[in-house]
């Protein structure tokens, strides 16, 4: 009887996390869909090829997004990939002018992490790093080893960015470490540093090392996404 | 023919935009602008009827733009581009002419323009309309104030057909009021608040309104209301002399 009873409470506590979870999930930003498509629509006049190219990168984003965003796991890969579209994505929506890096070392790429969990991060160093008037920046680096995954992520800020627990960023920011610690509790490390120029995040989380299921289309075919910008 | 400025911060929404812009003849495009700082600088050097913002710029956000814009004397009119739902923009309660939310056709586009020409229009009309009634102001002769029955009536002198002495009071004749206004004054008096140009005295007794003569005889006048007016000998010649002019 006990026993049932403990089973039921934990059944109840699974629920519950399960359900925060699926409200911390990572979003689509509505303005980030509209101002690509506004871009890709604008391309289409000038430059057709990259038009093409850059529906291709969104439908890509999207069908990660939409049929394998809640997932519990999926392999590093495919995030990185998802990150690789999101990037090349925002790069064609400013100039030359702003340095973007994005460094990649897999040595376990079909190791699972749960999908997105980068995402709010990215997201939010070029909303907040790039600048239309001065030089700025945004870099970003992963890294799998020993068993754990690695995102270095830094960005540029500005006299116009704004403060960001005032901003959206910062509910983004707050959803993200609690999904965080309840996905991995005390097993990851997320060091946020704000100085006045610079804006890091340090992620450390653990990988899943049970092999994932391979993904039947486009992760392969898209290991390009290594050495990207 | 209106001029514009085109403001965005990405560079491929505004050069979308000015295409947009230079599709269309009603439009001159003054400057294309990447940040709301190089469009104050812009709308301080040069008159522009209108401005297409985007909303959600980073250095200052096109909603604080244009409520500084707002803020100062003759503000442009204001068209905004934003990927925010028009729904989340109208609770801001800046004014725009219109929203064009990424991305939009040349319909939309259009549309907005045509938004735009209308509304300037309006602005000219009612701009036109007051500089004629502040002219009129400045003249102070649209209007007198005339003393009966304890009290005091504006009367537009347009309404006004001719005034009558009657001993020591005036009758005053109007469109807007049924029955003569009987006020106490001297026809020297009254004569001097009328303007010269569109009343004359004809007698001793009657000041007309210039505008209402219907026709005129030998020593006498017949206004458009079938009212018939003697005209004085001592006023004859001075009378006719001024007809002729007009």
């Amino acid at each position: 009887m006990t026993k049932h009873l403990d089973e039921l409470q934990q059944q109840l506590e699974y629920e519950r996390i399960q359900q925060q979870l699926a409200f911390l999930n990572y979003q689509i930003n509505p303005h980030f869909l509209m101002n690509t498509l506004n871009n890709i629509h604008a391309l289409i006049a000038i430059d057709p090829e990259q038009a093409q190219d850059s529906i291709v990168e969104l439908s890509r984003l999207l069908r990660y997004v939409l049929y394998e965003g809640d997932h519990q796991f999926v392999p590093v890969q495919r995030e990185v990939d998802f990150l690789g579209h999101y990037i090349r994505l925002m790069r064609i929506r400013f100039t030359d002018d702003v340095d973007v890096r994005f460094d990649v070392e897999l040595t376990q790429p079909s190791a699972g992490i749960p999908p997105l969990v980068m995402a709010t991060f990215v997201e939010n160093a070029f909303k907040h790093g790039v600048s239309y008037v001065e030089p700025s920046f945004v870099h970003i680096s992963i890294r799998t080893e020993e068993g754990r995954l690695r995102l270095h992520c830094c960005n540029s800020k500005h006299s116009h960015s704004k403060p960001l627990a005032k901003s959206s960023g910062g509910v983004g920011l707050s959803n993200a470490r609690q999904r965080l610690n309840l996905l991995f509790r005390d097993n990851h490390v997320l060091h946020i540093e704000d100085s006045e120029t610079v804006f890091t995040v340090d992620l450390n989380i653990p990988l899943q090392n049970k092999p994932q299921p391979a993904v039947e289309q486009a992760a392969g075919k898209d290991k390009a996404g290594n050495e990207i910008c | 023919m209106l001029k514009v400025v085109a403001i965005d911060d990405e560079p491929l929404a505004l050069r979308q935009l000015v295409a947009y812009i230079e599709r269309v003849p009603e439009l001159t495009l003054v400057a294309q602008c990447q940040s709301a700082v190089e469009a104050a600088g812009v709308l301080g050097r040069e008159s522009v009827d209108a401005i297409f913002c985007d909303i959600n710029m980073p250095d200052l956000s096109g909603l604080d733009f244009v409520r500084s814009l707002l803020s100062g004397g003759e503000a442009p009119l204001v068209v905004f581009t934003t990927a925010y739902s028009q729904y989340a923009l109208e609770g801001f309660e800046v004014a725009a002419v219109d929203y064009l939310l990424k991305p939009f056709s040349m319909n939309d586009f259009q549309r907005a323009v045509n938004r735009l020409v209308e509304r300037k229009q309006q602005q000219l009309a009612l701009s036109e309309a007051r500089s004629q009634q502040a002219a009129e102001g400045a003249r102070g002769d649209d209007v007198i104030y005339v003393r009966a029955d304890h009290r005091t009536h504006a009367v537009a002198l347009r309404d006004i057909r001719y005034v009558q002495a009657m001993g020591e009071y005036l009758r005053v004749y109007a469109d807007s009021h049924p029955r003569p206004l009987t006020t106490l004054l001297s026809m020297k008096r009254l004569g001097e608040q009328l303007p010269h140009d569109r009343f004359m005295r004809i007698h001793r007794s009657f000041i007309i309104n210039l505008s209402r003569i219907a026709h005129f005889a030998k020593g006498r006048v017949t206004l458009n209301d079938e009212t018939e007016l003697p005209i004085g000998d001592s006023y004859r010649t001075a009378f006719e002399e001024r007809l002729k002019k007009r």
